[in-house]
């Protein structure tokens, strides 16, 4: 009797043990690792079915929901409308074309939602002795994004083994998680010299939208983007374990075909520690980019004279 | 019983998923296709394939507007060898009486004769009868062959449209890259209107002005059916009054266009006379070999709001040709004397 209690003891303490290392690690999990994820940054989606049939002389009503997917806030980001005959459609963005949206957090892992927009034209008109038309309707937005991404990467002060000791890591080309935003650091690569130490790092934009100079406003990239502002990329901060580093090509960076190549070089004292042959540390890049994308539906206007 | 009521549950639920998916909006423009008109037959009996001297039948001549307009009015001529053949009775030509051989291209009273609409999805379709009389042939002959011709002459238009893809960045200066534009600008094949000339191919071309506005030019080309005869709207009475071609206006439409409503202006055309006006150019066309290009573009540059390929939108063109038409058929009637 005595030993049936004991064994009914052991599970309920087996069972509890369990359960509070369950939870513990669920905790850590959503809070810390999970909202730093994906290559997105805003999102638009239609909140009206894709079969939009709207008859001559009607109001036309689209609706739409932003929200945003990265890590960095959104700030002054603008809609803009396209891809219609303005002959027929004068569209408006009701209550305002200007947007901003806090990105996701550890508080908030899903990132703040818009309210629901309205894309109206009140008196829809269409072309004469046409029974039917259809036309696109392509909502874009402007605006200005960030990527923080910190690496760990291992520095090998003695890459050559002129000293026989033991190593903590294993210097080479490491890839970087999730960092919540489209244009992210595919790869790290470090390449260590005498006194010095250089990083190629490889950027890329993984989104479904077009980066653009940041230096533009969204005004002017909803009037079009030219070569020389497309595709450019400010970085903003390169940091190893806290010291800034020297980078080239010089800001914007092209991202040729989507993706480019940064050097950063620590030169002189204090960028590596000669006294362990390897060690962990983090790399820390900022980079700054506008960021543009579009969603589209379609409108068929209907005459029925 | 129960499969009965099984079956006529499937029934009921297909026609209403075929009802539900099937469902589009249709209005008179979606019978505007092919390149149909008026065109003429004759009954397989009447005239028949041969007749005796001195003897009285009928001609019935078939009229079927099989293209995408109403005819508001037309003539219907029948013409034979005067030396065979008299259009009439015989009493009638024994008193020397004029033939009645023309008569209004008309189905009943005031009613045009409709093309293929929602309301005549294959178009009218109306028999006209006229009388023949075979004359007695000379004593030298034992047979005569005549042809027998019927001539429609009628008004008849060509309405079309296609989409026109815009293109806010003609010059290639600035970029989209990764977003798909709404369209993208290309040289058009045209379906066809409905009528015996039509547009096949419109190729654009986009010119950009300092302040980054777009002026879009058209290459047209026109082609014409080749079993009807084009004049000139009216031109066409006149060969069914007199039997004459008009030179001058033979092969010749009368063109307008326009892009979101706004009319094209064509380059080295002449406007028509009391035809055209400020809103609604209307420009004579003339077909050589049946077909011809002309070039029109529009008067006022369009204002670009988004001047790189995400502002790319499609502007419906629309044709709009008129012109008259003659129709024919012809029938091979041979008379032989009553003494074979």
């Amino acid at each position: 009797m005595k030993r049936d209690h004991l064994h009914i003891g052991y599970i309920l303490i087996f069972v509890l043990v369990l359960s509070l290392y369950a939870g513990c690690s669920g905790q850590t999990t959503a809070s810390i690792s999970n909202y730093r994820t994906g290559s997105q940054a805003l999102d638009m989606q239609w909140r009206t079915n894709n079969q939009n049939v709207v008859y001559i002389g009607d109001e036309l009503d689209l609706l739409l929901q932003l929200s945003n997917k990265g890590t960095a806030d959104i700030t002054n980001g603008e809609l803009f409308l396209s891809g219609y005959d303005p002959s027929y459609l004068d569209l408006q963005i009701d209550p305002s074309p200007t947007f901003s949206l806090t990105g996701k957090s550890q508080y908030d892992p899903t990132g703040a939602f818009s309210d629901i927009y309205t894309i109206k034209a009140i008196n829809v008109q269409g072309p004469k002795n046409i029974g039917q038309f259809q036309q696109s309707v392509l909502v874009s937005a402007c605006y200005e994004y960030k990527t923080t991404a910190t690496a760990s990467v291992c520095i090998d002060s003695d890459p050559y083994n002129r000293i026989t000791r033991q190593k903590a890591c294993t210097m080479g080309t490491v890839s970087v998680g999730g960092q919540g935003a489209p244009v992210v650091i595919s790869s790290v690569e470090p390449i260590v010299g005498q006194k010095s130490i250089r990083f190629n790092i490889r950027l890329s934009n993984a989104g479904n939208g077009v980066v653009y100079n940041p230096q533009i406003s969204p005004e002017q990239c909803a009037e079009g983007l030219s070569f020389e502002n497309t595709d450019r990329v400010f970085v903003t901060k390169v940091t190893l374990g806290g010291k800034s580093l020297e980078c080239s090509p010089q800001n914007p960076i092209w991202l040729n075909s989507g993706s480019a190549s940064l050097t950063c070089e620590c030169n002189g004292d204090g960028c590596i520690d000669s006294n362990v042959a390897a060690y962990q540390t983090l790399l820390e890049v900022e980079l700054r980019y506008g960021y543009r994308n579009s969603l589209s539906t379609q409108v068929n206007i209907v005459n029925t004279n | 019983m129960d499969k009965r009521l099984f079956a006529l549950m499937l029934i009921a639920y297909v026609a209403l998923l075929i009802g539900c998916t099937g469902s589009t909006i249709q209005t008179d423009t979606d019978y505007k296709t092919g390149t149909g008109t008026l065109q003429l037959s004759f009954d397989s009996q009447f005239p028949p394939q041969s007749l005796m001297e001195n003897e009285q039948s009928a001609v019935v001549v078939v009229a079927k507007n099989s293209g995408g307009y109403s005819i508001p009015s037309g003539k219907l001529l029948l013409t034979t060898d005067d030396s065979v053949f008299y259009i009439g009775t015989k009493d009638a030509f024994d008193q020397n009486s004029k033939p009645t051989n023309i008569v209004g291209l008309v189905k009943g009273s005031n009613r045009p004769f409709y093309g293929k609409s929602i309301i005549t999805p294959t178009g009218d379709q109306q028999s006209f009868s006229f009388n023949l009389y075979s004359l007695p042939l000379p004593q030298e002959s034992q047979r005569r062959t005549a042809t027998i011709t019927a001539y429609a002459c009628f008004p008849y238009e060509t309405f079309q449209h296609t989409s026109i893809c815009i293109d806010q960045d003609p010059y290639k200066t600035k970029t989209s890259s990764q977003i798909k534009p709404a369209c993208t600008a290309q040289d058009v094949s045209v379906d066809s209107g409905g009528g015996p000339v039509n547009v096949q191919t419109v190729q654009s071309r986009f010119d950009q002005t300092p302040q980054g506005d777009i002026t879009p030019s058209f290459y047209f080309t026109i082609e014409g059916s080749t079993y009807v005869k084009l004049f000139a709207p009216g031109d066409e009475n006149a060969f069914c009054d007199a039997q004459q071609i008009v030179a001058k206006t033979h092969d010749t439409v009368y063109f307008t266009a326009s892009l979101s409503d706004k009319p094209l202006v064509c380059d080295g055309l002449t406007l028509v006379q009391g035809y055209s006006t400020a809103l609604n150019p209307t420009y004579v066309v003339q077909l050589q070999d049946g077909q011809t290009k002309i070039s029109c573009k529009t008067e006022q540059p369009i204002f670009s709001s988004v001047g790189d390929p995400l502002g790319n939108y499609l502007a419906p063109l629309t044709i709009n040709m008129t012109y008259g038409v003659v129709s024919t058929a012809s029938r091979s009637v041979e008379v032989t004397t009553l003494s074979q």
